[in-house]
């Protein structure tokens, strides 16, 4: 199995190609630049980080709660293991030694747990165990898309489950600084940048647009500090009160999971009841003040991850799945937003500092609407498609439907008649404008379809279907070469139609597809200098077919099925 | 474990025999109660237009249809320009007159019974989310039309199910709506549930676009902290302005709101507060290249 590259973007002669949850760069004979690679907070791979052209200078957000207050002090213990005491755990075990005997025993408990621990954390590398927990897997935040500022000076992307925008400054050359990573209250669908490239737009899951700046800069110090702190060195306080009295509780050891800790530290197991001295009960206060600070700390993280600036600009109460900036040519001066989402509407809203004002709705999608399409030359009109048969064509600014162009009639059209059968429904995930001179060509890609479906947009504005085009794979994602008037096509290879032999012959499988306009035929085709993987190149792709499958193939799960009530 | 299906079977037998009977009467709300609360993030499944266009409005006011359909159709949408065929399709008669109240979440009724007599030339809609209650309300106005025939009451108010947080702009045009009523809506006190909350500043900018400007919001609520959310968020808005106290007790349709819905009624008897806020919609602002120029 191989990850297929999902998400494309072109900066002039550059491709961006993102692959599960890293970005790679290639020239436009496909030949590798750079890599980006999405920080894991894994011990062993920040080597890779650190080969990686890009440090990961911000905020550790995943990662553990930052221990507010005076810093945590670093204990050595024999085998070299650090763990971290903080002030009251220290003063507990000070007490513990008075007692003398019961100290040495839990010493002695301590040292055991921490050599097994560790002997399981070696298993886990050796095996890899932590990538075959599925959800571990499931959480691998695929880049969900990516998007240029106009001058091409800085790439945008989303990855999925994490909810991160990330922001890297591009040198022209294909070469990524990641400038930026900011996580956002909830999972962004879309993103858009205004036309002055200073501000994103950020459409989520919950349906609320909010704007941030494309710049800023993280700059608070104890995020800093947060971040040298990996998970496995972090040692809360040991919760358990050292009650004299029942030696045989055990002292909790210095956990390598952080979120075992913090379950284990949720509550002090003695109350004001169950203790008898004087000295226990002032233990177990200084126990519940500790727990509490770290309540606060922990609160001050969330806090943190979200401390930068954003604001609200508008909102559905549905999923969005799209949103645009445009600029009527009516009217060069007046930005507006569009809005698409899931329960069929798509909204045109007033720009930024207007955006409360509501223009439009352009209604008439009977399913989702799960893409956006303003043609760069033709920036009269939008083009949507999603769960419907057919796509739209709209004179967005006065809100008028100007006509439909059919999506499944064409599908089933091309496809061989046993597979016509089966394909009763769409979902559009790319609708794409490619300028040739005077024609303003719209490529559309349905999902889990091999075909590339090519209209024209005429000048009286109807789309016009010119071509259908089979593919070895299904199509992820397309983009154009300007320069070359290539339009590379990304597949997954997966569902590759190539032979084992061809395969074999061609040096892999094909992955990205390049496509030429021959003007002989007038048609577009597919041509030789794609990029083919092979398979056993993949690192860690430790998905299953499956968990993949639901991390590419996520639109037609946005139709309506749930038809029941009350 | 026979008492439920008991009762639902009771309530079956009751709304088929109502029915039947031509309804003449006026239903019990006893066989209609349903949870006070929905979700208004799921699906369900609603019957909407998929624009306000093709609203069979003619359904739910049927006195107020124009009388010849074909032909005034053709006059009164000359100014669409339709090239999907599908859109002419069926042929929806048109009213005489557009709706211009609207009761949010209207529960059952009591509002819009009260309010018909009150704004005899107005068109008045109740919207519910919940299926039994919508299906009260639309009984009960069947019952009182019945009842009131000769006077010609109860013909300018009807009901509709639907969940407007997601679907207002699917029944309605920009700015057709005069008034707006949102009486104690369902309170969501968690954090975490305020996005279900039925005004919220995101929500506002579509009351907003249904909203003619100088149009009126009504809200009411015994619960004091949704009554400060409800005026912090309407203030928040730049397209809304909160109405002075004076204008707001001078409103005939205040007293209504107060003391005619279910709910209203409900917490007079355990004499709680009632606060309520109007707030009118402003016009738009001038476009910033326009105020620039």
């Amino acid at each position: 199995m191989a990850l297929p590259f999902h998400v494309l973007k072109v900066c002039d002669d550059i491709i961006f190609a993102a692959r599960g949850n890293n970005i790679h760069s290639f020239n436009s004979s496909f030949e590798p630049i750079s890599v980006w690679k999405y920080p894991v907070k894994q011990q062993e791979t920040n080597e890779e980080k650190a080969e990686s052209e890009t440090p990961a200078p911000t905020v550790d957000v995943e990662g553990s709660p930052a221990p507010e207050g005076p810093p945590a002090k670093k204990r050595k213990v024999e085998d070299g293991e650090v763990v971290t005491v903080t002030g009251e755990s220290k003063k507990e075990s000070k007490e513990e030694a008075a007692e003398g005997q019961t100290e040495a025993k839990s010493e002695g408990q301590n040292q055991e747990v921490n050599r097994r621990s560790r002997r399981q954390k070696q298993k886990q590398k050796t095996e890899g165990g932590w990538a075959k927990n599925n959800k571990a897997v499931l959480e691998k935040p695929f880049v969900q898309g990516m998007y240029l500022t106009t001058n091409g000076r800085h790439l945008v992307a989303i990855t999925g489950s994490d909810k991160t925008i990330w922001v890297f400054e591009h040198d022209g050359a294909g070469n990524l600084k990641q400038l930026s990573q900011r996580t956002m209250p909830k999972r962004p669908c879309a993103l858009a940048l205004t036309p002055d490239n200073k501000t994103i737009l950020s459409a989520d899951k919950f349906g609320d647009v909010f704007s941030l700046p494309l710049l800023f800069n993280p700059s608070e110090p104890t995020a800093a500090a947060a971040t040298t702190t990996t998970t496995s060195e972090v040692a809360t306080p040991e919760p358990t009160p050292s009650a004299p009295a029942t030696p045989a509780v055990p002292t909790s050891p210095p956990t390598t999971d952080v979120a075992k800790a913090q379950s284990l530290s949720v509550k002090p197991q003695a109350n004001e009841l169950t203790v008898h001295t004087l000295r226990n009960l002032k233990a177990l206060e200084n126990q519940k003040r500790c727990l509490e600070r770290q309540k606060a700390a922990k609160l001050a993280a969330a806090l943190q991850a979200s401390q930068f600036e954003h604001t609200l600009q508008l909102g559905h109460v549905s999923m969005l799945t799209s949103v645009a900036v445009a600029v009527h040519p009516a009217h060069p001066g007046r930005t507006y937003i569009i809005t698409a989402d899931r329960d069929e509407h798509i909204r045109v809203s007033r720009g930024i500092p207007q955006a409360h004002v509501i223009e439009g709705f352009l209604l008439g999608h009977d399913e989702f609407v799960s893409r956006v399409c303003i043609p760069e030359k033709r920036s009269d009109v939008l083009i949507s498609g999603g769960g419907d048969d057919d796509l739209f064509v709209w004179d967005w600014v006065s809100a008028k439907l100007l006509g439909k162009a059919p999506v499944l009639a064409e599908v089933k059209k091309a496809l061989a008649p046993e597979e016509t059968e089966k394909v009763t429904k769409v979902a559009v995930t790319r609708i794409f404008d490619v300028q040739q001179g005077e024609k303003t060509q719209i490529f559309v890609i349905c999902e889990r379809i091999p075909l590339l479906l090519i209209y024209t947009l005429t000048s009286d504005n109807t789309l016009q279907h010119t071509q259908t085009l089979s593919l070895l794979g299904t199509p992820l994602d397309v983009e154009y070469l300007k320069a070359e008037s290539r339009l590379i096509v990304s597949i997954d290879p997966n569902t590759s139609s190539e032979t084992q032999e061809e395969e074999a012959n061609n040096g892999g499988v094909s992955s990205i597809l390049a496509l030429s306009f021959g003007d002989s035929e007038a048609s577009w085709k597919v041509t030789a200098g794609g990029l083919k993987v092979t398979e056993a190149a993949e690192d860690d792709s430790n998905l299953t077919p499956q968990d993949l499958q639901k991390l590419l193939y996520t639109t037609e799960s946005l139709r309506k099925t749930n038809k029941d009530d009350e | 474990m026979s008492e439920p299906k008991n009762k639902r079977q009771k309530r079956e037998d009751y709304r088929a025999a109502l029915r039947a009977n031509g309804v003449t009467e006026l239903p019990r709300k006893k066989f209609y109660r349903q949870r006070a609360h929905a979700n208004p993030f799921s699906d369900h499944s609603l019957i909407y237009p998929p624009t306000p266009k093709q609203m069979d409005w003619a359904s739910l006011y049927p006195h107020y249809a124009v009388e010849e359909p074909t032909e005034q159709k053709t006059e009164t949408t000359e100014s669409e320009k339709t090239t999907g065929q599908e859109l002419s399709a069926p042929a929806i008669r048109k009213l005489t007159k557009n709706v211009e109240v609207a009761d949010i979440g209207c529960g059952f009724g009591g509002l819009l019974i009260a309010l018909a007599p009150v704004l005899p030339e107005t068109l008045v809609l109740g919207l519910e989310i919940r299926v039994s209650v919508t299906q009260f309300v639309e009984d009960r106005i069947k019952a009182l039309r019945v009842q009131n025939e000769e006077q010609k009451l109860y013909r300018n108010i009807a009901v509709l199910r639907a969940n407007t947080m997601k679907f207002m702009p699917n029944f309605f045009n920009k700015g057709q709506l005069n008034k707006i009523f949102i009486c104690f809506p369902d309170p969501h006190f968690k954090a975490r549930k305020h996005k279900q909350r039925i005004v919220s500043t995101t929500l506002n900018s579509e009351y907003a676009y249904v909203l003619r400007p100088g149009g009126i919001i009504y809200t009411i609520t015994d619960v004091p902290d949704l009554h400060e959310w409800m005026v912090g968020h309407f203030n928040a808005h730049p397209a809304f302005e909160r109405v002075s106290d004076e204008e707001q007790e001078a409103d005939p349709l205040v007293e209504i709101m107060r003391n005619e819905t279910e709910e209203g009624k409900k917490v007079t008897r355990h004499n709680g507060q009632k606060h309520v806020a109007l707030f009118r919609r402003l016009e738009d602002p001038q476009w910033p290249e326009e105020v620039s120029a």
